[in-house]
């Protein structure tokens, strides 16, 4: 890590054009006064509960519809198509049409929900189709309750996959909820910010916004993983096995 | 409890053919017979796990069933007392059920999970399982195989004490565990 850093301050003194290029000194100096006006911490705030919500809400909609879609068949194929569309639209078009219909100051969360349901949705009910049919059988034989039929044997078998899922969408809401926010610019935002940074070529800022993105998106990731991991309780930390 | 002109094709191999048979509620019964000759396939069919092709099946409907299948089939993530917690009903003393299965399993083994088990040692897991759950019947396939001797011989007491007058069926090829089990025999051919 430390050897990059060296490399990168190395390249941009060599460059010695800030426009073009900065350095990591230089961005942190950047990050380091804007910390320090409300505006900064307003933009965070505002984007973050945004992609976030917007996650969330493709979270708990994609893992509630791939459960009714396990137990309805006809619901499954039905959303086939719909779910095949949504994975195969590229970001752009979904951000121009929304931009139409709902306007800029919450495009951010209609476009993360729509890149993170279809992924969530198909890797849940993947997990889903790995239920251990012989488990099952033996719960029923022993009369055993659907509570504990999901807490024992549906979770262990769609958690791994929820949880990779998981992981490729909190990855894609970041990149496409900011992509969304500098095309439809909306105010106190991260993605207007980084709209400013390219109007005035202030290359310090975008590199710094960057850095800013990458550090919520990872804490974001990581304690909504250690929180799923937690739901899965002996059966997740045990792994499957059954 | 009686099974008329039973019939069971699988690919076109009849697996049981007209069989008939009947047993008395609270009794232990032990099903023989050569390997394909259907032990395994009748169990699931009192079990309610698998369909008859032709025959009638009376007695087994509405009652609560524990079993000991084939692969184990346990929750290898929990511990042996934690898996006879998951099938039995309303709230429950691991300490208790861990008191019980100490009875066939070393007390270290215990804290374990299962999938830290050996094979006999799963197999007596699965065995206690289906002694501490509440249930009307009790349906064993092949319950003591893979286990030694002296092994046995304490498993089958286990199941003796703990049957308290429940109907127990299970399969087996040897004439032994018949004795250990005191069971009345019922050949498949």
């Amino acid at each position: 890590m430390l050897f990059w850093l060296t490399v990168w301050q190395i390249g941009a003194m060599a460059m010695e054009n800030s426009v073009v290029f900065v350095g990591p000194l230089d961005m942190l100096r950047s990050l380091t006064e804007q910390m320090q006006e409300g505006e900064f911490w307003h933009s965070v705030g505002n984007s973050l509960i945004k992609i976030m919500g917007g996650f969330l809400m493709a979270f708990s909609c994609a893992v509630l519809t791939a459960g009714i879609a396990f137990r309805c068949h006809w619901l499954k194929i039905l959303l086939e198509p719909v779910i095949q569309l949504a994975k195969s639209v590229p970001v752009a078009s979904f951000v121009v049409l929304l931009l139409i219909m709902a306007g800029s100051e919450n495009l951010s969360v209609f476009v993360v929900f729509l890149m993170g349901f279809p992924i969530i949705y198909v890797n849940m009910g993947q997990g889903l189709d790995h239920t251990d049919p012989d488990m099952l059988e033996m719960s029923r034989v022993f009369g055993m309750n659907l509570g504990k039929r999901f807490l024992y044997i549906y979770r262990p078998a769609f958690l791994p996959f929820l949880i990779s899922g998981s992981k490729v969408a909190l990855g894609m809401s970041w990149k496409s909820g900011v992509a969304a926010e500098i095309i439809g610019v909306p105010s106190h935002s991260i993605g207007e910010r980084l709209y400013m940074a390219k109007i005035y070529l202030d290359t310090e800022s975008l590199f710094a916004w960057t850095l800013v993105i990458i550090v919520l998106s990872l804490l974001f990731e990581r304690v909504f993983l250690r929180l799923l991991e937690k739901f899965g309780g002996k059966a997740w930390k045990g792994e499957r096995g059954m | 409890m009686k099974i008329q002109n039973l019939t069971k094709t699988y690919e076109g191999h009849t697996v049981l053919e007209n069989l008939n048979l009947t047993m008395e509620e609270g009794k232990i019964y032990a099903l023989m017979g050569p390997s394909g000759c259907g032990k395994t396939t009748l169990l699931h069919i009192m079990l309610g796990t698998l369909a008859s092709d032709k025959g009638t099946v009376e007695g087994f409907s509405g009652k609560k069933f524990s079993a000991v299948f084939q692969e184990n089939r346990l929750f290898e993530f929990l511990t042996a007392g934690e898996n006879a917690m998951v099938v039995r009903k309303g709230k429950q003393n691991l300490e208790q059920m861990n008191q019980i299965l100490a009875e066939i399993l070393p007390k270290k083994s215990l804290e374990q999970k299962v999938c830290e088990y050996s094979g006999g040692m799963k197999r007596r897991a699965a065995i206690g399982r289906a002694m501490l759950a509440e249930s009307d019947m009790v349906l064993m396939d092949e319950p003591l195989t893979g286990l030694d001797e002296a092994t046995k011989e304490c498993v089958a007491e286990f199941i003796l004490k703990y049957r308290k007058n429940r109907t127990l069926i299970f399969s087996t090829h040897q004439e032994k565990e018949v004795e250990l089990l005191q069971a009345k025999k019922i050949m498949l051919m």
